[in-house]
């Protein structure tokens, strides 16, 4: 009886879930779904099983089971793998398979029961968001759930005193951060506003302020950019029909700006989103992003948005190390903090904070890390946990977290 | 590839976030160990040294600078401080160790921690247990092993040291059994009259506790050195016991080479491992990129003072090169002036380093391949044309021992 060799490519991720086998190539995207069968049971177990270097030998007798043989042929036929006659004297074909090694994960030395993290914490630090004052005059319906979503203005009584501004922006200059967000309320009333922005001017990293379109003007935004290209301008727009005047005049008189704003368009309904894409192809805007968020009554809208169905999630083109950050941090978290004008920080802003201003940042990070918190957040609770689909999925987002939900995918899994 | 440019914001960052000083107390010693990186083997490299002893106006500008820090709740600074005692031999100036830890006490924020060690022979121990003790330091004595191991190190007088300590640490292990737990441990120098089973042995059987394993530098040797005749690998020797010694290698958990061998494969070869979770942020390359050789950037790990007042980034270098001083009671830093000569050393090797195989799992500090070889020629150096044969051993091992693969993606998988 002739013995062969299946193969399978290095990229190859293979992940079961009760009713499902999906394996996923990172090289070149191709994904291959396949029901499961107690014919290939055995096959994929030992396919999975590390020691086995992504090699299994098979026999001509396995393949008179046509759902056996179509396995293995749908695996080559996807370049997925390859077939190998088996020779006794050749030694076994060895494939690393897609097992990441990260000695000083977090969750690797709480099981080996070690506290030290042998790294730097703030070396994680990429971008902290600084709300200077939650003071302003406008009464937006939605501000108070929009900045539980994204970089966005809200209102509170607070104000960071300049002091404490500082004091922040000293600290934050000892560490790697390349983005520090400035939002409001409305920034320009911060009490020492113009003083705000002669601290920030001493430090490197990228500066970008936030104001919602209604505070900006060339007056303004002349104050705020000066003549340093590491300052940047983020409008804040809700592209509502009541607004779409102002905006457009916004836009005439802000054109000579261009390279240093960014409009950020906040689309709660269809309306919002038809004007949005108007007003980009009226004024070819090219720095732009859009942000489809909750506003507490349009959740058909951010269904039909933002609810995924399997094949979007399978349009993801992932790398391997791609797939390793799923399987370890959440993207859209790691590295980001929020200080709100009330001295509080948050890792989300729709949990409990996580310190003030006045704890030792070091100290911070090192217990949001072994607390995994919300950079570390990835697919583990259910329904995703068990989901062949779970390390292709974007990270858990802001979304999911204000809507008290695990999941914003269509797909009804089996899982346990 | 574009020159690599460190900036010297990030090398003050550093000295003001690190969380270890290292203090040279003492340049002389109570032994004369044959192989001593100060005896007549090593090049003398501190021509600033004038004095025998570290004094209080060196070390407390240095002290002030940190205790400062502390106070001023600097985001970058780690929740603790280390603060060693080092020589020559420490325990030659106490009155210098406990002026300093009274400085530290008296002054530190009272949340603040400082954990305090010392790097002895341990000739003296006996006289100063009591206040190590009740200060909790650490303790790392040298002692290369048993009798016959441990005959390098000699008194003054070519007396060998060992039956002194030994008596010395026994005394101290009856009277602090449990301080000699969990606080004492002990740094051995592998050499040609040790092995490493024997020497595990001798730890096991007398301590119960494993020694720190160290070679012997290679780097600085003077022209008449005796250093190859003393010399025993660590590598070389496990390599041996495994060969010959197999059940006493396992008995000891001593490290298999296979499993190191695969660790470096994997960090070479494949894109499985990752250092630490900024690697996965492409807008961090100035923290992942990887500079060439193994040296730490200055400062990036700890300070190190010697008692002429040199500021080193460790205790291994060497004083050739200084960067920094201690001089009147100021501290004297020129941070350009570091980076360029960084830079200027990491240019001069980056294209061997980006030939060589080895550079994900090199261990080569730059101030030892300078001293070893002039022309930047590194002694671990394995050219791309090499790499099939690594692979191929890497491959075999994976077929002879296919555990391997699931221990290392298991311990740490």
């Amino acid at each position: 009886m002739k013995k062969y060799w299946l193969c399978i490519e290095p990229s190859v991720f293979i992940w079961k879930d009760n009713d499902r086998i999906l394996l996923y190539n990172s090289y070149n995207y191709e994904k291959m779904l396949q029901a499961r069968h107690s014919s290939i049971d055995n096959l994929i177990d030992a396919l999975i099983e590390p020691s086995n270097f992504f090699s299994v030998l098979f026999s001509d007798a396995d393949t008179k089971c046509e759902e056996f043989k179509e396995f293995v042929e749908k695996i080559v036929g996807n370049r997925m793998g390859h077939i190998l006659p088996f020779e006794k004297n050749d030694g076994k074909p060895i494939t690393i398979p897609p097992h990441y090694v990260f000695p000083q994960e977090i969750k690797r030395l709480k099981e080996k029961k070690i506290e030290l993290y042998d790294g730097n914490m703030l070396d994680n630090l990429q971008s902290v968001t600084m709300q200077i004052t939650g003071e302003c005059s406008l009464s937006c319906s939605s501000c108070d759930l929009f900045h539980k979503q994204i970089n966005h203005c809200s209102k509170l009584k607070d104000e960071l005193p300049l002091e404490a501004i500082k004091a922040i922006v000293f600290k934050l200059s000892l560490t790697n951060i390349r983005k520090i967000n400035i939002i409001g309320g409305d920034i320009f009333r911060h009490t020492d506003f113009s003083k705000v922005i002669d601290v920030l001017d001493d430090i490197a990293p990228v500066k970008i302020f936030h104001s919602h379109f209604k505070f900006v003007n060339k007056c303004t935004t002349q104050l705020l950019l000066r003549d340093d290209s590491n300052i940047l301008l983020k409008i804040l727009v809700e592209p509502l029909d009541i607004w779409l005047e102002d905006i457009c005049l916004l836009l005439d008189e802000l054109h000579e700006f261009n390279n240093r704003l960014i409009w950020a368009f906040a689309l709660t309904s269809e309306d919002s989103l038809k004007n949005f894409e108007h007003l980009v192809n009226r004024y070819k805007i090219s720095n732009y992003e859009y942000h489809v968020l909750f506003n507490g009554h349009n959740m058909d809208f951010i269904i039909e948005r933002c609810f995924l169905n399997e094949d979007e999630i399978w349009q993801s083109e992932l790398g391997m190390k791609d797939v390793f950050a799923n399987q370890i941090l959440n993207k859209i978290f790691f590295g980001k903090l929020m200080i709100y004008a009330n001295g509080l920080i948050y890792d989300d802003q729709n949990e409990p904070p996580i310190g003030t201003i006045h704890d030792n940042m070091e100290k911070m990070l090192y217990g949001l890390m072994w607390n995994e918190g919300a950079w570390l957040r990835i697919r583990r609770n259910v329904p995703c946990r068990g989901c062949v689909n779970r390390f292709l999925c974007p990270p858990p987002s802001r979304l999911e977290s204000l809507l008290r939900r695990n999941t914003i995918c269509n797909i009804i899994t089996n899982t346990d | 590839m574009p020159n690599i440019q460190i900036k010297k914001e990030l090398i003050e960052k550093y000295f003001k976030r690190v969380n270890h000083l290292v203090i040279e107390t003492s340049e002389i010693c109570n032994l004369s160990c044959l192989y001593c990186g100060q005896g007549k083997n090593y090049v003398k490299t501190d021509s600033h040294k004038k004095k025998k002893h570290m004094d209080w106006h060196t070390v407390k500008p240095l002290l002030d600078y940190y205790i400062s820090l502390w106070h001023s709740g600097t985001i970058g600074l780690k929740r603790f401080f280390m603060l060693s005692f080092y020589g020559g031999e420490p325990l030659l100036n106490f009155e210098l160790i406990d002026n300093v830890h009274q400085y530290i006490e008296r002054n530190k924020p009272a949340d603040f921690l400082v954990y305090y060690s010392i790097t002895t022979n341990g000739m003296l121990l006996d006289r100063y247990i009591e206040y190590f003790v009740h200060h909790n330091y650490t303790i790392a004595v040298s002692l290369d092993g048993d009798k016959i191991s441990n005959s390098f190190r000699v008194d003054k007088s070519g007396t060998e040291s060992f039956d002194t300590l030994y008596h010395i640490l026994i005394n101290i292990k009856e009277r602090y059994p449990d301080f000699f737990d969990r606080k004492v441990s002990f740094q051995s120098v592998l050499n040609s009259r040790s092995n490493l089973i024997d020497v595990y042995a001798f730890f096991k059987e007398m301590f119960n506790k494993e020694p720190l394993l160290l070679e012997m530098s290679k780097s600085r040797l003077s022209l008449k050195s005796d250093i190859y005749a003393m010399y025993r690998g660590i590598d070389e020797d496990l390599e041996i016991s495994w060969k010959t010694r197999k059940e006493e290698c396992v008995k000891f958990s001593l490290k298999n080479l296979d499993t190191s061998y695969l660790d470096f494969y994997i960090k070479t070869y494949t894109p499985h491992f990752i250092l630490r979770y900024p690697d996965f942020f492409q807008e961090f390359d100035n923290v992942t990129i990887k500079l060439p050789t193994a040296t730490c950037l200055p400062f990036s790990d700890r300070v190190f003072l010697t008692v002429g007042g040199l500021i080193l980034p460790c205790e291994k270098v060497g004083c050739v090169s200084p960067l920094g001083y201690v001089i009147n009671g100021e501290i004297d830093i020129d941070f350009q002036k570091i980076v360029d000569f960084y830079n200027e050393i990491f240019n001069k090797y980056q294209k061997l380093c980006e030939t060589c195989i080895r550079t994900m799992s090199c261990t080569n500090c730059f101030y030892d391949i300078n001293y070893l070889a002039k022309k930047n020629i590194c002694p671990d150096y394995v050219p791309n044309s090499q790499k099939d044969k690594y692979i191929q051993r890497a491959l075999e091992i994976l077929r002879r021992t296919p555990e391997i693969f699931k221990k290392i993606i298991n311990s740490i998988d």
